[in-house]
């Protein structure tokens, strides 16, 4: 039942609460709300059995393999192979349960979708009294302590409670009671399979109830591998990371990409800018292609290749990586740079649950650059002018302008900077069920302001995920996820141009003119020392740069039973986003620029269909087999329309674009198909020996001629723990694994291999309007071009320690991708300027290691931590033709710099290549530089690791996540650019120049300011990008079973506070070391220009305050 | 019950029809995805296609090829160029140095451009006799000839800029075999490939213009045949047979009178009102359209001096030099107190707008005179020779400079480095004369101490480097 929301319910118990709950309860009336669950699986599973004389295990396996129960054994004392006859038809599990052990001791118990099965040790309050007389002979009996086991889905029988210390115990009824006798200051020990242990002290009272916990690190956590299918994390094979919905929660997201930073070893995930809404740049063991798409595929409940934050994060059940090529190669097409796939919450039949959470946070940048103050930067730009023979600046040859000009100068970083960006989230969601149906809906709304003045990001959301069983054999699973995003001045470019502004734009102009008008630009000091720079406010406040993103996600799967072992699926997705950007840049946006703007439109589906069929058997009791094999379709169509004007005799912004003095509109269209079959089989052998095979057969619209390829993949697992002869008390766990696969990738242009002519204008009569001309195409055709294949050896182990209370896994893999899909530069003097072509090698190895523990649990006090750690080598290992080195020619920022990264046999994708400083020439100010060019970088890091630990004592929880990566190089061209040394900007405005070589200061550090064989593409930018971060922080209070909540219908509330980004240890001068550019307005990121500052809009340090409440 | 039942039998089917359709119906090869786009193949099949991708030829004229400041940083080698100081110059300052590196970015983009120009030239020349049938069909002969007349003329005019700048280049004259790996071509392979086009241009193109002062005519050929001449003449061919060749051409030219010189130097440039599409600006032999939709800093790049912080100065010793009258008021603006002069011939600072509105000019009457009197001089080995003075007193007498009865080659060759200063031929003149190291010698103190020379560009070894990428493609170009 959803409970009534009604404001004077809730406002009534107030006055009765603490100042805590004031707040908790005023926080929730301020900000109102959004909301989370948890999961019930569906018993409603019915079962037609007609077994003859076969052995109870024989039973429990058919019941295991027709549903998604697991069967838990409380005791060895379960005679398994004792022979029993059954026989139901359409009956839920509970009948099987009756027949098979009405007439013994055993007791059983579902719980979810666990059933456990527990020995009924004769009838509780005699056992307890005998033991007592028995054992306990030296103490006399002054007390039976009773009371109620149970976990969050009720009560619990089969917990054994034992006192500590003794060998005293019991365990519970069906109704979950106990009874034992047990003195004051006894303490209780009351422990379950798959429940986190809880010991109690017996106190005053006499009854001592007992809720149990799951064990988070519980070896019957499911893992998602795909296309529809889990597998016990015990019979696991390949490379997966998990990221669980408990994990999510306890940081406030904004996107879902932000869970995954620093929570799943071998996943680096970089944050390339602060602008609102913006994503991360997400990559899975490293980069495999120089020139094409990195970014991992990501699957939302069976829908393929679907934008990862076009999730609400509040809707996520759990994350799965697929890391490794025997998981990743199902899905063939981009599984070579990892697959993520998302399961978002389902209903279930039983007590509806309405939630809602909510927070609000205040950010400000996390760091504020050193710059030179105004007095300083006179005098610099001065000395610098004379320096060159031309004198005094005019704009500062006087002492009275100076001080006129040092009297209006701005901050600009103050002035651009908001210092306490709201953002505000709220969530609602409802879910539930009956027999039949289940649901769970849930809305979003998210506005978050940039730092940024006028910067802002807004999205609502809504979701349906919708399942029903029509037939005993028919049922249907489908999801309507509606989302619009909004963005205001958000691109990252945009970000970019104001970041440098902020710091690179003259402190010594005035905000406004003589006549109220923004001063644009740096003219305002005149020809001598202006820069390209614009105004960083005036853009800010003044650009209206929109972008609406709708998208619509449905998905529609038909489940039906063929028989027992055989299962048909059907299913269908559609994936429709359109994108609207309306920009407005006003006059002076540009250096001297007249207004300019454009309305742009791209209408994108994306769609599939697959017809599935499973098969799952188990032979002999001990052979596990399932088989799946599937025919599935996908295709893409994207249309485009766009339109800009240039020149505004009227400021109508971009809703008028006829009135533009010059007018240009294009439109395209674009389309690709892929369709494939796929095999898989899973086997294991008593859970000992586990194998995993699949193979993909795929055709794709992209490639003329060589349409078809063919992929295969394996994987081998070894349950050491499960053997006879394993016997550890230290060891609970231990698996070996090794696997190998390809996966193919062809994501490239859907016209990258033709030849195409371009039409470019040509405005031979002088007039305004340019005539169409017909020019050849830029790209060299390759009607050979193919399947790139990435071949990956993954090997690892699993090690549990102690009951599972420490899991340690390791994995070390070699990634090779061959026939790379490389956008090759051709030599210019052909005409021609890229041909996509089939040549290289790329390699990727590393390992990634998970530790993971529990070191301590006890009934108030428990702490949880989970570390990891990533290393890969990226390497070049072949290019086209023996070629050594390729320059791709990246440039960046308003000032169109050149970025130092190029493809060089023998590095890693990017490094940067440049001559080596060797310091100033004390004599003339000159810098020092060696004579030939050669690697002076590498924006890969060496290693990754994050460090995350929940602590909690009763109510209070505690998470802090510490984020790290290790030995990185950063190109600061921001550096060269504040120091007056690149394009553009010919004063600088950096602190740095206090450092600058004199006459009279000769051991400076930085070359003169008129030196003249300063270069920018030098070590003296490569910088050290290493840091560790405090990435989050938070302390929460849930209150449960408090008289005040019940009394308006509350189940549960949690308020937290929390902080992110609070702490950053690093030696990066620049604004952030979390950088990272090559983003383009496609969103794509090139890796071939990682790690290059130009200039970037900055990460916020941001508090928040947020709560969740459960009715 | 039964409507249970039903469903089940409906999906059923459903599942099987489905099985069928996706095992057995879609087994084909998709096609490709060319809907909306231009494919190549059988395009030249009207008159309105071959003027299409005849003006495509134009076009890489319109992306900033020969503005000022943001391709040609090889001319800042000369003396008529300098850069101010610091790294932001960098690739201005390589040259100025004669230190040039082989990822100079605006050199590279040069490059790709007149590339470019050649690769869209040599495709329709491909298509030679397809296009002759075409306007065979519709009645126009004449209408072929002068179609591939434009584009042998664009194409001789990248590969002049082509050779005179890096020197020895691969030689591509057709598309259709392009491997990327093809070797140098010797200079008179290049040239005698130039001097071809350029023939068959002048005699294909009629005398004026067709549909747009910009796009080529006979004379504009001829004229850029007689600097071919001229420049063929000197360094590294030295077929001094040329100079007379040059001499005839520029006469031709002249003798046709169509174009005149200015009266007043505020005529010839930096006002929009006297572009070359405007009011038929009688000097502009060779001008292109700057109107490209460029704003704000892409504007100011064309002709950098004329905005703030040009990229292009002048040097000391070249200002010194440079005689005193109309014309170096007009080129210069300060200088007079000791600081570094600035270029105002370009005109006044760019105030913004939607487009930039003015021409470059490539070739102007003055330089064509020029090119006369000293192709005349060098042929005849007079120095008196009485049409080549009466060319070059035209220019000085404009300059509000005396006329002078007797003149060398040399005379010459400086009266162009100052009517032309800043503009396109300085530099290739100091390349062709061999005085790089006389120039030089000329260089004031101040300029030797901002920035020194280097040695990398010498007179017996002028070129600029061949982009890095293309070397690394094509181990041929290694020189």
């Amino acid at each position: 039942m959803i409970k009534n929301l009604n404001l004077s319910v809730k406002l009534t118990p107030i006055h009765k609460l603490s100042l805590k709950m004031k707040l908790t309860f005023i926080l929730v009336f301020l900000s109102l709300l959004n909301i989370e669950a948890e999961s019930i699986y569906s018993q409603n599973t019915k079962f037609t059995l007609d077994l003859k004389n076969v052995t109870v295990e024989e039973v429990f396996n058919q019941i295991k393999n027709n549903s998604e129960f697991k069967i838990l054994h409380a005791t060895d004392e379960i005679d398994l192979q004792r022979l029993v006859t059954i026989s139901v038809k359409r009956q839920r599990v509970e009948m099987i349960l009756k027949q098979l052990f009405s007439a013994t001791p055993i007791i059983y118990k579902i719980v979810d979708k666990q059933i456990v099965l527990s020995l009924q040790k004769e009838s509780s309050i005699p056992t307890v009294s005998k033991k007592v007389e028995t054992v306990d002979h030296v103490i006399a009996v002054q007390n039976t302590v009773t009371g109620t086991v149970s976990d969050a889905n009720g009560p619990l029988p089969g917990v054994n409670v034992v006192i500590q210390g003794t060998t005293t115990g019991t365990t519970t009824d069906f109704d979950g009671n106990y009874s034992i006798a047990a003195d004051k200051g006894n303490v209780l020990v009351f422990s379950f399979i798959g429940m986190a242990t809880k010991s109690v002290t017996v106190g005053d009272s006499n009854t001592v109830n007992v809720v149990l916990a799951e064990n988070a690190d519980s070896l019957d956590e499911v893992v998602v591998i795909g296309y529809g299918k889990s597998v016990k994390k015990s019979d696991l094979t390949g490379a997966v990371s998990m990221v669980g919905a408990k994990d999510i929660e306890k940081t406030p997201l904004i996107n879902v990409d932000q869970a995954l930073q620093g929570r799943a070893s071998g996943v680096s995930l970089t944050q390339a800018s602060g602008a609102p809404g913006a994503g991360y740049k997400i990559r899975v063991r490293g980069a495999n292609s120089i020139t094409g798409n990195n970014d991992p595929l990501v699957v939302v409940d069976g829908l393929i290749d679907v934008g990862m934050n076009s999730v609400n994060p509040s809707d996520i059940q759990s994350i799965s990586v697929l890391k490794d090529a025997s998981s990743t190669a199902i899905y063939g097409n981009r599984g070579a740079n990892g697959v993520i796939i998302i399961t978002t919450k389902k209903g279930s039949e039983g007590k509806s649950t309405l939630e809602f959470g909510s927070y609000l946070s205040f950010s400000s940048p996390t760091n504020k650059m050193d710059l030179l103050s105004p007095a300083e930067f006179i005098e610099f730009a001065n000395t610098k002018n004379v320096g060159a023979g031309e004198g005094l600046i005019g704009a500062f040859d006087t002492q009275e302008k100076i001080d006129n000009l040092i009297a209006n100068s701005v901050d600009y970083q103050d002035a651009l900077y908001r210092d306490g960006a709201v953002a505000q989230n709220y969530q609602l969601s409802f879910r539930g069920g009956s027999e039949k149906i289940s649901y769970f809906v849930s809305g979003n709304y998210l506005d978050q302001e940039g730092l940024a003045i006028n910067t802002d990001f807004k999205r609502y959301a809504m979701r349906a995920n919708i399942n029903a069983d029509i037939s005993d054999k028919l049922s249907i699973v489908s999801s309507v996820n509606l989302q619009r995003t909004k963005g205001l001045n958000n691109h990252a470019r945009f970000g970019e141009r104001l970041g440098i502004g902020g710091v690179g734009f003259y402190n010594v102009v005035p905000m406004l003119d003589a006549n109220g008008n923004y001063n644009t630009s740096t003219q305002f000091l005149g020809d001598d020392v202006a820069s390209v720079l614009v105004n960083p406010v005036f853009l800010a406040k003044e650009s209206k740069l929109e972008s609406i993103g709708d998208r619509v996600q449905t998905n529609l799967s038909l489940n039906y039973k063929l028989t027992e072992k055989f299962t048909v699926n059907v299913n269908g997705g559609i994936n429709n986003a359109k994108f609207l950007g309306v920009d407005y840049n006003p006059a002076g946006s540009g250096i001297k620029s007249p207004a300019r703007a454009r309305h742009g439109s791209v209408n994108r589906t994306r769609w599939q269909y697959a017809l599935k069929l499973a098969y799952d058997n188990t032979f002999n009791e001990k052979h596990n087999l399932s088989l799946t094999a599937i025919a599935e379709n996908r295709g893409e169509q994207q249309r485009e329309f766009n339109a800009t004007g240039v020149g505004f005799f009227t400021n109508l912004e971009a809703y008028n674009l006829g009135t533009a003095d010059t007018q240009t509109i294009g439109s395209s269209f674009s389309t690709r198909q892929l369709r494939s079959v796929i095999g898989r089989a899973i086997y294991n052998y008593d859970s000992k020996y586990l194998v995993t095979a699949s193979v993909r057969h795929d055709q794709t619209s992209v490639f003329p001629k060589n349409q078809r390829a063919v992929f295969s993949a394996f994987a081998l697992g070894w349950n050491i723990n499960n053997e006879a002869f394993f016997n550890s008390e230290t060891i609970s766990l231990l698996r070996l694994r090794a696997g190998w696969g390809q996966t193919g990738n062809e994501k490239v242009a859907s016209d990258a291999a033709i030849d195409l002519l371009r039409n470019n204008p040509w405005i031979p009569n002088g007039g305004d309007v340019g005539i169409p001309t017909v020019l050849p195409g830029r790209r060299l055709a390759n009607p050979d071009l193919k399947w790139e294949t990435t071949v990956q050896t993954n090997i690892g182990f699993d090690l549990g320690i102690i009951n599972n209370k420490f899991n340690l896994s390791f994995e070390y893999y070699i990634k090779s991708t061959e026939d790379l899909l490389l956008d090759r530069i051709l030599p210019r003097f052909t005409g021609k300027e890229r041909q996509m072509t089939n040549v290289g090698t790329v390699e990727n190895k590393g390992f990634d290691i998970s530790f993971s523990g529990t070191p301590i649990r006890t009934d108030d006090f428990s702490w949880d931590f989970n570390v990891n750690f990533s290393k890969n080598k990226n390497e070049i290992t072949q290019l086209f033709g023996g070629q050594d080195i390729i320059f791709p020619g990246i440039r960046f920022g308003g000032s169109n710099e050149l970025a130092p990264s190029v493809i060089k046999v023998g590095e890693s994708i990017g490094a940067f290549y440049g001559l080596v400083y060797e310091g100033v020439d004390a004599a003339t100010g000159n810098a020092i530089y060696a004579d030939e060019r050669q690697i002076i970088g590498n924006p890969n890091p060496d290693f990754t690791y994050g460090i995350n630990n929940t602590v909690t004592y009763k109510g209070v929880d505690l998470n802090f996540f510490i984020q790290g990566v290790q030995g990185n190089d950063i190109f600061n061209a921001t550096r060269s650019q504040l120091m007056g040394r690149a394009g553009g900007i010919p004063s600088g405005t950096s602190a740095e120049l206090r450092n600058t070589w004199t006459a009279t200061n000769t051991s400076a550090s930085l070359p003169s300011l008129n030196a003249t064989n300063t270069k920018l593409l030098t070590s003296e930018f490569v910088e050290d990008g290493s840091f560790l971060r405090l990435k989050n922080i938070s302390l929460g209070y849930t209150l449960k079973d408090s008289n005040a909540l019940k009394s308006i219908g509350g189940e549960s509330l949690r308020f937290y506070i929390s902080g992110q980004n609070l702490i950053t240890l690093t030696d990066y001068s620049g604004i952030d070391p979390e950088i990272s550019t090559g983003k383009g307005f496609d969103g794509t990121f090139n890796d071939a220009a990682a790690g290059v500052d130009v200039g970037a809009y900055p990460i916020s340090k941001t508090f928040t305050l947020g709560l969740n409440f459960k009715f | 019950m039964k409507t249970k039942k039903t469903i089940v039998n409906v999906v059923s089917k459903m599942i099987f029809l489905s099985f069928l359709t996706l095992f057995f119906v879609k087994c084909d090869d998709f096609t490709a995805d060319t809907e909306g786009e231009l494919l190549p193949g059988n395009i030249f099949n009207s008159k309105t296609a071959v003027e299409r991708a005849v003006l495509g030829v134009y076009s890489p004229l319109a992306d900033k090829l020969f503005s000022n400041s943001e391709a040609y940083t090889h001319l800042w080698a000369a003396d008529d160029r300098t850069a101010v100081t610091g790294a932001n110059k960098a690739e201005f300052l390589e040259y100025d140095q004669l230190i040039p590196t082989d990822i100079n970015t605006k050199m590279e983009r040069t490059w790709a451009l007149l590339w470019e120009m050649v690769g869209a030239a040599n495709t329709v020349i491909d298509a030679t006799e397809e296009i002759k049938e075409v306007f065979k069909k519709e009645g126009d002969e004449a209408g072929s000839a002068r179609s591939l007349g434009e584009v042998h003329y664009l194409r001789a005019m990248a590969y002049y800029e082509l050779v005179r700048t890096w020197g020895e280049i691969p030689l591509l004259s057709s598309q259709k075999e392009v491997t990327g790996l093809e070797p140098l071509a010797s200079f008179q392979d290049i040239y005698n490939l130039i001097i071809a086009d350029l023939i068959f241009a002048k005699e294909g193109l009629g005398n004026n213009s067709i549909k747009g002062v910009y796009r080529a005519n006979k004379w504009m050929a001829q004229s850029l045949l007689a600097n071919v001449y001229l420049t063929t003449a000197g360094f590294p061919l030295k077929n001094t047979a040329n100079y007379a060749l040059a001499a005839a051409e520029a006469k031709e030219v002249i003798d046709v009178g169509v174009y005149n010189l200015e009266a007043e130097f505020s005529g010839i440039m930096g006002d929009p009102e006297n572009n070359l599409g405007k009011s038929g600006n009688t000097e502009a032999i060779i001008a292109f359209p700057a109107n490209k939709i460029i704003d704000g800093w892409d504007a100011g790049n064309y002709q950098a001096e004329a905005i703030a912080f040009g990229d292009k100065t002048v040097e000391f010793g070249f200002f010194d030099n440079f005689p005193a009258g109309v014309r170096k008021d007009f080129t210069f603006n300060g200088g007079a107190d000791g600081a570094r002069p600035k270029y105002s011939k370009f005109g006044p600072a760019w105030a913004g707008g939607p487009a930039f509105d003015d021409d470059i000019l490539y070739m102007r009457y003055a330089e064509l005179l020029l090119i006369y009197a000293e192709a005349q001089i060098q042929a005849t080995g007079d120095n008196t020779d009485a049409a080549a003075l009466a060319a070059l007193n035209k220019v000085k007498v404009r300059a509000g400079l005396p006329e002078v009865a007797s003149a060398t080659a040399t005379d010459v060759v400086w009266e162009k480095a100052w009517e032309t200063a800043g503009e396109f031929s300085r530099w290739y003149d100091i390349v062709r004369t061999e005085t790089l190291d006389e120039v030089n010698a000329l260089r004031d103190t101040r300029d030797n101490d901002l920035t020194p020379l280097g040695s990398k560009l010498t007179e017996a070894n002028p070129w600029a480097l061949i982009p890095a990428n293309d070397v690394a493609d094509n181990p041929n170009l290694k020189k």
